[in-house]
């Protein structure tokens, strides 16, 4: 704990002591001597006892062991505000030097506005050693130039469960088809048991998880491209199947009564207790499912059962940009800082604790939970969908998440929100 | 004395807050006035388009919808806080046993971080394992269960319930402190002449105290206007936008949405809303400037 005050009055101090530079010396930089340290911020969002960030950060920490250059400013912020400080901060022109970006639509505004250095220039870094393949860039990649280097995809679709609690309702394995999946719930309901335990107060889950991954076993993983240049429409039946999806599951209440006063850490918590058979959320959750349960649960893995197509919807994420408005030493410092940090090391350990990594790295399988490996060779199999925040613009994803909140409520109707969705569009 | 005799001095005391009440409080209504008639996301070039945001505003049902929970909030402030803080300093304001201990008791709400009061009755009021629905369900009255907060029609109220709660004890003190400046020689000259409890409140105390019951009512009616940490950290203005007020709103549609434009268009009308009320007030209770 004594750690923690340290950095923020450090940090401080370096502020004022930049200031005073500044002031002294108007048009130098505030470094006093040549061969100074170079004072690099880096921003990343947290997600404090989760073990894939306490893992990140062992690394990112490890950095100013090893260098006496380049002294490392560390700053978290908790995950579900993270955006909004960033975004707010950019609007201030004011970003720190180096800051965890998510791809598509949360990139692409501070791109435009010139706000991120291109790293084109170090992205072979990672080709010729093999750690990254070209195709984890695409998503951070805007017209010709790379932006960000990720360390991990980022599934955001899976159906844990409770391998006990469905043998009880006399399921020996997860039902293949969706009138199979709609029979579980119904026998679950029977036996008194929450089907599935749902956490949408923050509103992300059922966009996230469920409607990135359901609509598009309908409407194929073109639809949001298509929209956005006017070919397709959220008025399509296709789109509108899919909140009819999440109407169903409402409607026959597969879901706990709370859904839309717990979070998505609850939800897992509810699942973990046992008050709940099924949970759906991302790889991410699989950290905390296996960091948290009982020893004696046996927990299964899948997607789930609808449509023709295994799809789940998958992005890069903890990526980390530079911010291009600093200078040409802070930038290279930055690059060395990112070299040194998407490396083989962090890959290692933050598949260790189960997060995907888009690589082959050397970690013995059966080291990792057999959970793990199952959602490894789950997502290997499945094709991929786009993340619906990853694409929409945040006004519009807004807007998507309020409609499935309403849904939920019976307030408004599929084809309501496709019409409202595509209004926004308009 | 020798400061009031040169008033320069104190002008020039106050230099230094004028400042920086401007550089806060001031220039940045302005600053907000002319974005509002920009199409912005916060990084990109600006874009003139008019009275276009205060047109969608009109038009954007949430943003009603946000507007009759605000006046909502007002309501139930003035309506619920005063009269409750009112009848618990007449009730305390003489010797009872414990009398210490219920006042603190009454102002501890008002001392603790709204945060902590936001979580705690988030708590209260869920559904299944909330403290709440459990009490009713061994009182007998399951049948009166709700989903406080996830209902988008109980969830408004649910959250007024916990404003009131909260600031009741702040009115609660104030009215004390005020009745115990009423001087005991009226009432008693009152209780000589015959007069009962109720003649004395009605007749004596009442308007003893009647500048400090209008002061509070305009604190209640501002302080109402700026909720935003209790609601943003209970409901997020959820579910479904049902809890929203403008702030939340204003906050959301412009951090979250990344409308910089329409929100300051939203803030502007917060402010013209705010001044409007604040207006009505003074008019109808008949503040007087001094």
């Amino acid at each position: 704990m004594g750690r923690t005050w340290k950095k923020p009055v450090a940090a401080s101090l370096a502020g004022v002591l930049a200031l005073g530079g500044l002031a002294a010396c108007g048009n130098d930089s505030g470094s006093g001597g040549d061969d100074d340290v170079v004072t690099l911020s880096y921003w990343k969002s947290a997600d404090t006892g989760r073990p894939d960030f306490e893992a990140f950060m062992e690394v990112v920490n490890k950095f100013n062991d090893e260098h006496e250059d380049i002294q490392l400013d560390v700053n978290t912020t908790p995950n579900d505000d993270y955006r909004t400080r960033l975004n707010t901060r950019a609007a201030g022109g004011d970003l720190p030097d180096v800051f965890q970006v998510w791809p598509g639509a949360e990139l692409r505004p501070l791109v435009e506005a010139g706000a991120v250095e291109p790293i084109d220039d170090i992205e072979d870094y990672w080709l010729d050693s093999g750690l990254l393949e070209e195709g984890s860039f695409d998503e951070f990649t805007i017209e010709d130039n790379t932006y960000a280097v990720p360390v991990n995809s980022n599934p955001t679709h899976f159906i844990y469960y409770n391998k006990d609690m469905l043998s009880k309702a006399g399921y020996d394995s997860f039902p293949e088809d969706y009138e199979g999946f709609l029979q579980l719930i119904k026998d679950l309901k029977e036996e008194d048991v929450t089907p599935i335990s749902l956490g949408n107060s923050g509103g992300w889950v059922l966009q996230s998880v469920y409607i990135s991954t359901i609509a598009d076993r309908f409407t194929g993983p073109d639809f949001l491209e298509g929209v956005e240049n006017g070919d397709r429409k959220f008025t399509d039946p296709e789109f509108i199947q899919g909140l009819e999806v999440i109407e169903e599951l409402n409607n026959m209440e597969a879901f706990n009564n709370d859904l839309n006063t717990i979070d998505s850490i609850q939800m897992i918590d509810q699942f973990l207790q046992e008050e709940s058979a099924m949970v759906m959320d991302g790889n991410w959750a699989a950290t905390e499912i296996i960091e948290n349960k009982q020893e004696d649960q046996d927990i299964g893995i899948t997607t789930i059962p609808l449509g023709d197509r295994n799809s789940i919807s998958n992005t890069m994420g903890s990526a980390s940009a530079i911010n291009s408005d600093i200078s040409d030493e802070k930038k290279e410092a930055a690059k060395e800082f990112l070299k040194w940090l998407y490396n083989e090391e962090l890959f290692k350990e933050l598949q260790s604790v189960g997060r995907i990594v888009p690589t082959n790295v050397e970690n013995p399988n059966d080291e990792l939970d057999p959970l793990i490996n199952e959602m490894m060779e789950i997502t290997q199999e499945a094709e991929n969908a786009p993340v619906y925040d990853a694409t929409l613009t945040p006004s519009l994803n807004d807007e998507l998440e309020n409609q499935l909140q309403a849904l939920t409520l019976g307030e408004t109707t599929p084809e309501e929100i496709g019409e409202a969705l595509q209004d926004e569009v308009e | 004395m020798h400061l009031l005799r040169s008033p320069w001095k104190i002008g020039l005391g106050l230099v230094l807050p004028l400042i920086i009440y401007m550089v806060f409080g001031i220039i940045p209504i302005f600053i907000s006035f002319y974005y509002s008639f920009m199409a912005w996301d916060g990084f990109s070039a600006m874009n003139f388009v008019g009275i276009e945001n205060y047109v969608t505003a009109f038009q954007d049902s949430t943003f009603w919808l946000s507007l009759r929970n605000n006046i909502l909030v007002v309501l139930a402030s003035v309506l619920g806080q005063i009269p409750i803080g009112l009848g618990l300093a007449l009730l305390l304001n003489r010797k009872i046993k414990g009398a210490k201990f219920f006042r603190t008791i009454g102002f501890l709400p008002v001392v603790i971080s709204t945060v902590v009061i936001s979580i705690t009755w988030r708590m209260i009021y869920n559904s299944e394992q909330g403290l709440l629905n459990n009490l009713l369900e061994t009182t007998g009255l399951g049948f009166l269960q709700q989903n406080w907060l996830g209902d988008p029609d109980s969830a408004i109220f649910a959250i007024l319930i916990t404003i009131v709660w909260q600031f009741v004890g702040l009115y609660f003190i104030i009215f004390l402190s005020a009745l115990q400046t009423i001087p005991k020689e009226l009432l008693e000259a009152a209780e000589l002449d015959g007069a009962g409890e109720w003649h004395k409140i009605v007749h004596i105390t009442l308007p003893s105290i009647r500048n400090v019951i209008l002061v509070a009512i305009v604190l209640c009616i501002s302080g109402s206007l700026k909720t935003f940490d209790l609601i943003y950290v209970m409901t997020q203005g959820g579910p479904a936008h049902s809890t929203e007020v403008m702030a939340t709103y204003m906050y959301s549609e412009t951090f979250e949405g990344l409308s910089y434009g329409y929100g300051s268009a939203l803030s502007i009308l917060i402010l013209v809303f705010s001044l409007i009320l604040i207006l009505i007030t003074t008019k109808v209770m008949g503040v007087k400037r001094a």
